[in-house]
C-alpha cells in the first residue's frame, strides 16, 4: 500500500477504528515501513496529548447546577406547549392543496346518466352567474350522437359529463365499449 | 473439596461462569449484583423518562441532575467557556423537555441526548461566530478564575494547556469537531457517533481521519516551537 494513502488509515488505526481486514493490511504494511511506524507513533502521541489536555481543562472547571434554572424557564413556558414538526405542517399543507384542488375541479361537475336506448339525455343545471363564454351548449334531448362504432359493435351506454368551464369536457363511454372522446 | 462447577448463567441478560472454588463464588456474586445494579439504573431511567414525557416536572428535574454534568462537559468542550456551556446545556434541556413526548424508544435516549447537545452547541456557536472572541475567552479565562486556589505558575501552565486544546479544536470543521469530541474525548464508539450525528459510519471515519490529522499537525508544530 502506498504510504501517502496510508496516513488516513493510520489515523484510524491508532484508535482502533479500522475494520479487521483493513487493520490487517495496515499491520502488514507497518512491518516493512519505518516511516509509517514513526507516523503512527505521532498519531498515538497526539491522541494521548489531546485527551490529557481535555482532562486537564475539565478538572479546572466548576460545573454549575443548571436544574433550577431550567425548571424555572420551563415553568414560564405556556402549558400544553405544542411542538409541531415541520413535516406535519408540510403534510397538512399538501392535504389542504389536494382538497382545494378536488373542490376546484369538481366545481360545476355534472353527471348524466343516459337512457338505455340511443337517446342521450343531458341534465343541465342552471348555470351560476358565469360569462357567456363559459356556458356550454347542451345537446338537445332528442338528438342522438352519430354512431362512432363499428356496425357490429353493441351500442354503448354513454355518460356525458359537462363542466361549466370550457376547458374540460370529458365524455365517458361505459359498458361494452369503453371509449373516451375529448371535445 | 475442590470441586469446580461451570455453570453458564443468563442472569439479567448477561452470561457468567460459576466456579465453586473458594473465593471464586464471591467474584461471581459481585458480578451478579453489579449487573443487577446496572439493570436497576436502566429501569429507573426508563421510569423517569416515562414520567417526564407525561409532564412530571419533578421527574424531569431528576433527569437533569442525572445528565447535567455530561451535558456541561460536552458543551464546554465545544465552546471552551463555562458561561457558554451553561447556556448551551440549558437550551439543550429545554429542547429535551419539549421533544421528550416524541421519544418512542427509551433505548435511543442517550443518542438523542447527545444529538440535542451537539445541535444546541452548533446553533449557539453559529450565532456567536461573528462576535469578536479574544483568545482568552477562547481559552476559558473565567474557568480559571473560578478556581482561585492555583499557584500562578501552575495556573499559567493549566491555562496554556487549556488554550492549546481549544486552539487545536478550533482548526476543525464543525463535522470533524463533532466527530472528534464524541469519539476521542467523550468515548463514544464509532457506531454511536454515527447514530448521534445521523451519518454513515464510513463518513464518521472520514471526519475522524481528517480531524486527527489536523490535530496531529497542530500539536507537532506547537510542541516543536516550545
Amino acid at each position: 500500500m502506498d504510504c501517502k494513502k496510508m496516513e488516513s488509515s493510520l489515523a484510524l488505526y491508532a484508535e482502533g477504528d479500522l475494520g479487521e481486514a483493513e487493520a490487517e493490511r495496515v499491520k502488514s504494511h507497518l512491518r516493512n515501513c519505518p516511516e509509517c511506524r514513526s507516523l503512527l507513533k505521532e498519531y498515538e502521541k497526539s491522541e494521548t496529548t489531546l485527551k490529557d489536555l481535555h482532562q486537564s481543562a475539565l478538572s479546572q472547571i466548576n460545573p454549575p447546577e443548571i436544574a433550577p434554572k431550567v425548571l424555572a424557564r420551563i415553568s414560564q413556558m405556556r402549558p400544553g406547549h405544542l411542538v409541531i414538526d415541520w413535516r406535519y405542517w408540510l403534510a397538512a399543507g399538501i392535504a389542504a392543496i389536494l382538497i382545494l384542488s378536488v373542490i376546484y375541479f369538481t366545481r360545476g361537475f355534472e353527471r348524466e346518466n343516459l337512457a338505455p336506448s340511443q337517446e342521450s339525455l343531458i341534465a343541465t343545471r342552471p348555470a351560476p352567474s358565469i360569462s357567456e363564454e363559459e356556458q356550454i351548449a347542451s345537446l338537445k334531448v332528442s338528438e342522438t350522437p352519430e354512431p362512432t362504432l363499428l356496425p357490429s359493435a353493441p351500442e354503448p351506454r354513454t355518460i356525458k359529463m359537462v363542466f361549466y368551464t370550457p376547458k374540460y369536457r370529458i365524455i365517458w363511454l361505459f359498458k361494452e365499449s369503453p371509449k373516451v372522446s375529448l371535445n | 473439596m475442590n470441586k469446580i462447577f461451570k455453570i453458564f448463567l443468563s442472569v439479567f441478560g448477561a452470561s457468567g461462569v460459576l466456579i465453586i472454588e473458594g473465593g471464586k463464588v464471591v467474584d461471581l456474586a459481585l458480578e451478579i449484583s453489579a449487573l443487577a445494579g446496572e439493570k436497576a439504573s436502566k429501569r429507573e431511567l426508563n421510569s423517569l423518562l416515562k414520567r417526564a414525557s407525561a409532564g412530571d416536572r419533578e421527574a424531569f428535574g431528576k433527569l437533569i441532575q442525572r445528565f447535567e454534568h455530561r451535558a456541561l462537559t460536552l458543551a464546554f468542550t465545544f465552546s471552551g467557556s463555562v458561561a457558554d456551556a451553561e447556556e448551551i446545556a440549558q437550551e439543550a434541556f429545554i429542547r429535551l423537555y419539549k421533544y421528550l413526548p416524541r421519544l418512542k424508544d427509551e433505548r435511543k435516549f442517550t443518542h438523542w441526548f447527545y444529538r440535542v447537545i451537539v445541535n444546541a452547541a452548533k446553533d449557539f456557536l453559529r450565532k456567536k461566530r461573528h462576535r469578536p472572541v479574544s483568545l482568552e475567552a477562547l481559552a476559558g479565562k473565567e474557568a480559571f478564575e473560578a478556581k482561585g486556589s492555583l499557584t500562578p505558575d501552575k495556573a499559567l501552565l493549566e491555562r496554556e494547556a487549556h488554550q492549546m486544546l481549544f486552539e487545536a479544536l478550533a482548526g476543525l470543521t464543525p463535522k470533524e469537531k463533532s466527530a472528534i469530541i464524541l469519539r476521542d474525548l467523550q468515548g463514544l464508539k464509532t457506531k454511536e457517533v454515527a447514530a448521534v450525528l445521523r451519518m454513515g459510519e464510513s463518513t464518521v471515519r472520514s471526519h475522524l481521519a481528517r480531524g486527527r490529522k489536523k490535530i496531529k499537525d497542530f500539536l507537532v508544530k506547537a510542541y516543536k516551537e516550545e
